[in-house]
């Protein structure tokens, strides 16, 4: 068979991965790492729970389902027409999972023998949809108890409420496992249609990493992949504002102490941008509010944080927002703080000493990244999803990232008019 | 993989393990101390403060500035427990020499900075500084007071609590709300230096190289704690039978109700620990577990459902997430499962699984600092020296009978249910 092969090599640490445009549709991603123990495997479809509009090259509409189908779709598709996929993985003592994200639904499995056997399940079973109404039935009652489970997660109730508070339109604030009563409208009909939409191999990647070879997993791959021409899959979302819902939201909850998250909401990139908007604003975040920050000893002094205070930021096909939050009894108190730093750096400049200090650390973030074939895995699969840019390219992309990017960053994207402020309150008993 | 362990005198042993697959090092200092119900609260204080700042760099800010420099060294605590033991641990970890930029020893530097956090605080005149202490109060505070929002984690406390009532293990790990108020600079500080006298210390050290060092700077520091007396620890403590099984429920705002039952062996019954190993895999440990294929999946009862064997106490602890009008008949379903495990109605290909699992469980604890390490300290919680084939082989000859004449020892001891408030479980967030 003919393969289309790029290597990416790491120029910081000298590891490579394998790149194969395999000839039916599917890009395989392996970075062989003998000297480790086990060997992991991920096999990802570019469908999560933000895909709920979407047409193919034939259609002239665009189609819109209930939310929570690709999650629905994850749970459905371990179940075969004779058995239990996982008792299958039992069997060889592979540890399998799956999970499915915004944007995204990715099956595993990890094993330290039989390998091959392990890819010959996982690329049979997703690629054989089993549904009826009867287990659709019955998998409504787990992902119910599951919906019910991550109602009781405050840091999940305050970040989808941070995240309602910043979108008007973009699916990104529905709950990737839907509603109970939004997954009340799945039948079988619509399953396999999604299924047969995003489940195409040119929408997928099978990533493999660890004490394996490129030639063993091409060997299996050409055993088991069903060709698919590529169906020219378009997924749409309304045209979102680029101001917020509201500056403000609260609930009440069983917590020890109100959480807060602040959001700044700003313009999504893609491909190797993406990458790069979110390298230096985690540096220009961390810069303004991490744990070496004047503002956090401010903070701290004022005791206005704890340690749980942290900066993150969250991207995917349509939107891109820059996180602070923690546990604090005065979370407005913290904002403001935050405003006003972020004025000032404005104006003032921030730190170049602390930028070029933090930018060190990054690089042993990614120099690391590829740690042990668990973390190469997620690594392969992030890139792919990231508009299937170099595995490596962190390094890459950090090492060309200078001061005045920062602030440039800073000016854009943490904007006092894009912030919204989520709040979880103490539900007292008497509440 | 080599691994060799030396005493460092003053009753210290360190674990040195070279696997030159690593692209980092770890450092992992394990105090032990007696759960001492007076003493978990500042002992926690204690081990947080340490990370935050030291002598050298006296605010978390400049200790922060120097972990970044250091390629984003890490240098944290964790306070957690065994039975009746509390556990301690200052861990570090850091870019390995070959990717330094300057060519410069981060190895060096890195366990100067651990070493001068345990060993060199920021004190004086026999107080822990002001604001340090005052960060670490305020965390250890909220640490308590927000246990209840991760509601699995709060159970299986809460269950704790009630199956271990009148021994140090129902001591919760970071002590009580009340003892934690009292603590002061200097109560603290006493407390640190009594820790450093009375603990029994294990370290463990894995690189990539030989890294001779490590040793050398450890003995140095160690050599230098006054008056060391480390406590006679009894890690194995049974928990006793209660003559009647304990139930007790608490009401909160929540949509999914927690349940746990603890069923022990007893104080007096001697117990095959690879039979309670093999029985605890069957049961409820994987996707192939009783517990798993019955309860959730076949009955789709709860969403999780797991089992956990708490060795020195001879317990084992299954806990669920259910819905409030399923409590009765999910606890029912858990029994029927352990009274199945006590019939034989188990087979022989699930044993199979079980230690295709555990095997698999082993390779992965290989391929990361916190596995290796983790494997070193439940050697010693054990008070066994085997190897992980060792520990293997051992299972694998564990024998049915076994099995059965082990789970013919457990008794219901405990049922702890954490259920939703009346009005909440149809969920929703009160606004």
């Amino acid at each position: 068979m003919n393969y289309e092969t790029t290597v990416f090599t790491d120029a910081c640490t000298g590891d490579t991965c394998t790149c194969i445009h395999h000839p039916s549709g599917l890009e395989i991603r392996v970075m062989e790492q003998p000297e480790f123990s086990t060997a992991h495997a991920q096999f990802g479809t570019k469908y999560g729970s933000i895909n709920v509009r979407f047409r193919k090259a034939a259609d002239k509409d665009f189609t819109e389902v209930p939310a929570g189908i690709a999650h629905f779709l994850e749970h459905k598709l371990f179940e075969n027409e004779d058995c239990d996929t996982f008792a299958l993985f039992n069997k060889i003592g592979a540890n399998a999972n799956a999970y499915t994200s915004f944007d995204r639904t990715v099956y595993l499995f990890s094993c330290s023998e039989n390998f091959d056997k392990g890819l010959e399940i996982l690329l049979d079973f997703v690629q054989k949809p089993y549904f009826t109404e009867q287990t659709v039935q019955k998998e409504q009652g787990i992902i119910g108890q599951e919906i019910k489970m991550y109602l009781d997660d405050a840091n999940d109730r305050l970040f989808y409420q941070l995240l309602r508070g910043l979108y008007h339109n973009h699916p990104v604030t529905i709950d990737v496992a839907g509603s109970v009563e939004s997954i009340a409208q799945i039948t079988p009909e619509l399953l396999y249609a999604c299924y047969h939409t995003f489940y195409n191999l040119h929408n997928m990647v099978l990533c493999c990493t660890g004490n394996i070879t490129v030639e063993q997993v091409l060997k299996t791959a050409d055993k088991l992949l069903i060709p698919v021409e590529d169906q020219g899959l378009e997924s749409a979302f309304l045209p979102e504002p680029e101001t917020v819902v509201t500056p403000y939201a609260s609930a009440k909850m069983a917590v020890g102490k109100t959480m807060f998250m602040i959001g700044f909401k700003s313009h999504p990139e893609k491909g190797e941008e993406e990458l790069k908007a979110a390298l230096i604003s985690m540096l220009t975040f961390s810069a303004i509010a991490g744990p070496a920050s004047p503002l956090y000893q401010k903070l701290i002094a004022e005791e206005l944080i704890n340690d749980t205070f942290t900066t993150d930021y969250f991207s995917g096909d349509g939107f891109f927002c820059l996180l602070a939050g923690g546990e604090s009894d005065n979370p407005q108190a913290v904002e403001d703080a935050l405003l006003a730093e972020i004025e000032r750096a404005k104006t003032e400049g921030i730190d170049e000493t602390l930028f070029e200090t933090l930018k060190r650390a990054a690089y042993g973030e990614a120099v690391t990244a590829n740690y042990s074939p668990e973390g190469a895995v997620s690594t392969l699969v992030d890139s792919f999803m990231t508009d299937r840019i170099s595995p490596f390219a962190r390094g890459e992309v950090l090492a060309k990232l200078t001061i005045a990017d920062a602030q440039e960053c800073l000016r854009e994207r943490f904007r006092s008019d894009r912030v919204c402020l989520s709040v979880i309150e103490p539900e007292t008993a008497e509440a | 993989m080599q691994n060799s362990s030396v005493s460092l005198g003053n009753g210290i042993q360190l674990t040195e393990i070279l696997d030159p697959k690593f692209k980092t090092c770890g450092l992992f200092i394990r105090l032990f101390l007696t759960r001492d119900p007076e003493k978990a609260a500042v002992r926690a204080l204690v081990i947080d403060l340490l990370t935050n700042c030291s002598k050298d760099y006296p605010t978390l800010a400049a200790l922060s500035l120097r972990k970044q420099w250091l390629y984003g060294a890490a240098v944290s605590s964790k306070r957690g427990g065994v039975g009746d033991v509390q556990e301690l641990t200052i861990s570090a970890s850091w870019l390995d020499d070959r990717f330094a930029l300057d060519g410069e020893s981060v190895t060096d530097a890195a366990l100067d900075l651990t070493l001068g956090c345990l060993l060199n605080p920021n004190a004086q005149n026999g107080e822990f500084d002001a604001a340090a202490f005052k960060f670490a109060k305020q965390n250890l505070l909220d640490t308590i007071d927000c246990e209840i929002n991760q509601k699995r984690g709060y159970a299986l406390t809460k269950s704790a609590e009630l199956a271990y009532v009148g021994e140090p293990a129902a001591c919760p790990p970071y002590g009580t709300r009340e003892s934690a108020e009292k603590i002061t600079p200097a109560s603290a500080y006493a407390a640190w230096e009594e820790m450093l006298a009375e603990a029994q210390i294990e370290i463990v050290a894995v690189t990539p190289s030989e890294k001779p060092q490590i040793r050398e700077k450890l003995a140095a520091a160690f050599a230098g704690i006054q008056n060391r007396r480390p406590q006679d620890i009894t890690f194995e403590t049974p928990s006793p039978c209660k003559t009647e099984v304990k139930v007790a429920e608490e009401e909160m705002p929540v949509t999914q109700c927690k349940m746990v039952l603890v069923l022990k062996t007893g104080k007096d019954q001697p117990v095959q620990n690879d039979a309670m190993r093999m029985l605890n895999l069957v049961l409820g440990c994987t996707t192939g577990s009783l517990l798993f294929t019955n309860v959730r999946e076949k009955r789709s009862l709860c969403y999780y459902c797991a089992s956990r064997y708490q060795r020195t106490k001879h317990a084992l602890l299954i806990d669920c997430g259910v819905r409030t009008e399923q409590i009765d008949e999910a606890r029912e379903a858990i029994l029927e499962q352990v009274e199945m495990m006590k019939n034989g109605e188990f087979t022989d290909a699930q044993m199979e699984e079980a230690i295709l699992s555990q095997a698999n469980a082993y390779a992965s604890a290989t391929e990361s600092h916190v596995g290796y390490a983790t494997w070193v300290f439940n050697q010693k919680v054990s008070g066994s020296n085997r190897t992980m084939e060792e520990a293997l082989a051992a299972l694998k000859a564990v024998t049915r009978e076994q099995v059965v004449e082990t789970a013919k020892l457990l008794q219901l001891d405990t049922i702890y249910v954490l259920r939703a408030a009346q009005n909440e479980a149809e969920g929703g967030l009160a606004e």
